[in-house]
């Protein structure tokens, strides 16, 4: 309910400016909320380069930080960023930017003002843009690809593995499997792909679902990110980074009390342009005894 | 029948009322300080053996060199900067732009402990904790020095302006929310200031029982809190004529006085007594500021040169010198300066009289 007020929320936000892509060319290096081995990925990462940056709507400038120039009382991953407060309460962050480029003159920008230039300062593995849209008021973190504009994407996410892992063994669960009775907690290696490039990136997917015998058992969705509890939760499942992931590409889909007889197991990913993959597991469970 | 008074005890007691006047309520005379450069020494990678055992070991950061020396000038350790590098009394981290595994190192140079940490690294002057900070600004954990988690705090929103002290972490938020944990990773006390068209929080400190904290634009706040019976609470409340939009600098002097807030050339001094405000007027960019014993010492960029500045407290200008480089680094020790300019450290002693 509360995911649905918020989802209204940002539609009603952003009816008036439809939002922009910030670079021209938008080549998509990271998604929201993929791991970070040991937290979640707050935004998504833009890459093509030393691109010059537009703010997504028009915008006031609420906070910026060059590390040469400005005070920082803590150590800035970031890099070089700036803060934009758009209508409401959402905020776009703009980060690792080249140095010297962000564009202090202006407070208040327009689509057509640059902001700066993609770079790689901070905590940065080559030149990208890190960018990531905050809810102050509705205290949230939000998947950027739900106010930006679709992109064009065909493929699928891939659901390569699953495993089970009881109270000791790990086992890749494969089809005909005859399993044991008790509790095991379901993993799986899931991720998309980028289309753009002939060798393997992955990315996270928007959202995958666990079936159990026709009956779901569990649903993940990467819209939002809320501090509850101290700790970032997906809104929608109330997952935190270590109730989500096992490493980077692995996933904890829920825990299962397998009881003697057939069972149907599916599991669905989607990504954010609709593409679904599913993979099904028939397997016999017997007393342990 | 009326009591004769005696002229001559008329007199004492006239006396030793205006004497007892001046000493509950001194005139402000100014003070008469002067500078005396104490060593100039030379600043360059290595390890050295400080003799002095016995006097405090502090530490310097200028540009690529960080280092430890003592008050008499005996430098411990001199090494270079790799991405950047976290600073205490005890020890450093020096880090990489990506990291994994971090090392402290003791203020000799020597090999304490490595950690694994995804964020990068804050020690706070004082004390043995080793805080990390999530690298998005989402998060801040404190580790043990076997790399085990303390605890960790997330938000959702990054953090602005951090404040650690011995007991007490003040967290800015820029979402507009400032919290105050315990050294448990507790929430002590949060506030939200309110009161401006954008709420942000763009600097904060703290002082023993004491929280100062710069919020907003349009217009831009400073709020203090007092704790009073086990909880904090505003005590006091001003717009401020500054349109910052980003950290700005905040500090209380060593003894909790006087609050020094960065201003557009200036420095705002609040008399934390009587609530008095004073400006000290610089010049350029303000890039440190420092306040100890009744000095207050600034360096503000003016194009490539820094301008060094001496007053004292609260409104005292009393030195300013024009360095030509913008390269310079500032500690202060009591009524000891120490500056590192051009690759030589130098101590300054600030007397009286």
């Amino acid at each position: 309910m509360r995911n649905l007020f918020i989802f209204i929320y940002l539609l009603l936000s952003f009816t008036v400016n439809a939002l922009e892509w910030p670079v021209e060319k938008v080549i998509l290096t990271a998604t929201f909320a993929e791991s970070r081995q040991d937290h979640f990925h707050t935004g998504i990462d833009l890459g093509g380069g030393e691109q010059t940056i537009f703010p997504i709507s028009p915008g006031e400038v609420v906070f910026a930080y060059e590390k040469r120039s400005d005070y920082s009382s803590l150590p800035v991953g970031l890099g070089n960023f700036v803060v934009l407060q758009h209508q409401e309460s959402i905020r776009s962050i703009y980060c690792h930017l080249k140095d010297d480029t962000l564009k202090r003159s202006l407070t208040e920008f327009s689509l057509q003002d640059p902001l700066g230039t993609i770079g790689d300062s901070g905590h940065s593995h080559g030149k990208h843009l890190h960018l990531s849209l905050i809810d102050s008021e509705m205290k949230t973190i939000i998947n950027p690809f739900l106010v930006l504009p679709p992109l064009t994407d065909r493929q699928a996410p891939v659901i390569r593995r699953l495993f089970m892992k009881g109270e000791e063994d790990l086992v890749e669960l494969r089809e005909g499997d005859e399993l044991k009775t008790g509790e095991v907690h379901i993993l799986a290696e899931i991720y998309d792909l980028r289309e753009d490039v002939s060798f393997i990136w992955k990315l996270a997917p928007y959202k995958i679902l666990l079936y159990v015998n026709g009956k779901e058992v569990n649903q993940m969705s990467f819209n939002f990110l809320q501090a509850e509890d101290g700790r970032l939760v997906l809104s929608d499942s109330r997952e935190g980074y270590g109730e989500l992931y096992v490493s980077d590409w692995i996933y904890k889909l829920g825990s299962l009390d397998l009881t003697p007889g057939e069972t149907h197991m599916q599991v669905f990913s989607r990504d954010f342009a609709g593409n679904v993959s599913q993979r099904e597991y028939f397997f016999q469970v017997k007393n342990s005894n | 029948m009326q009591k004769k008074i005696n002229p001559g005890r008329l007199l004492l007691i006239t006396f030793i009322v205006l004497i007892s006047y001046f000493f509950l309520f001194p005139y402000p005379l100014g003070r008469e300080l002067h500078l005396k450069p104490v060593w100039a020494k030379e600043l360059r990678a290595g390890n050295f053996n400080g003799s002095s055992e016995n006097e405090p070991i502090t530490w310097l950061k200028m540009g690529d060199f960080f280092g430890y020396f003592n008050l008499s000038g005996d430098f411990y350790y001199v090494g270079r900067v790799f991405f950047d590098v976290a600073l205490s009394n005890t020890g450093f981290v020096n880090f990489a732009k990506i990291t994994e595994n971090l090392v402290f190192i003791d203020n000799k140079g020597r090999f304490l402990f490595s950690f694994q940490s995804y964020g990068y690294p804050v020690l706070p002057d004082k004390g043995e904790g080793i805080f990390t900070v999530n690298t998005d600004l989402c998060g801040i954990r404190e580790l043990n020095r076997e790399g085990e988690l303390l605890w960790q705090k997330e938000f959702a929103t990054p953090i602005t302006a951090l404040s650690i002290k011995e007991d007490y972490l003040l967290i800015g938020l820029l979402e507009g929310r400032f919290e105050l944990l315990d050294r448990e990773g507790l929430l002590e006390f949060e506030f939200i200031p309110t009161g401006s068209r954008i709420e942000t929080i763009l600097g904060v400190a703290q002082m023993q029982r004491r929280l100062a904290v710069i919020s907003g634009i349009d217009p831009q706040q400073l709020s203090i809190f007092e704790k009073k019976d086990q909880s904090f609470a505003p005590v006091f409340s001003r717009n401020l004529d500054t349109d910052f939009r980003r950290e700005v600098m905040i500090d209380f002097s060593d003894d909790g006085r006087y609050l020094i807030l960065e201003g557009p050339n200036e420095v705002s001094v609040l008399d934390m007594n009587n609530r008095s405000s004073y400006s000290l007027p610089t010049s350029g960019r303000l890039k440190n500021i420092s306040a100890a014993n009744e000095i207050l010492i600034t360096l503000s960029e003016v194009g490539g040169s820094t301008i060094f500045q001496v007053s004292g407290l609260p409104n005292q200008q009393l030195y300013s010198e024009l360095i030509s480089t913008q390269d310079v680094f500032l500690r202060q020790i009591d009524e000891h300066l120490f500056l590192a300019i051009d690759g030589h450290l130098v101590r300054i002693d600030v007397l009286e009289g």
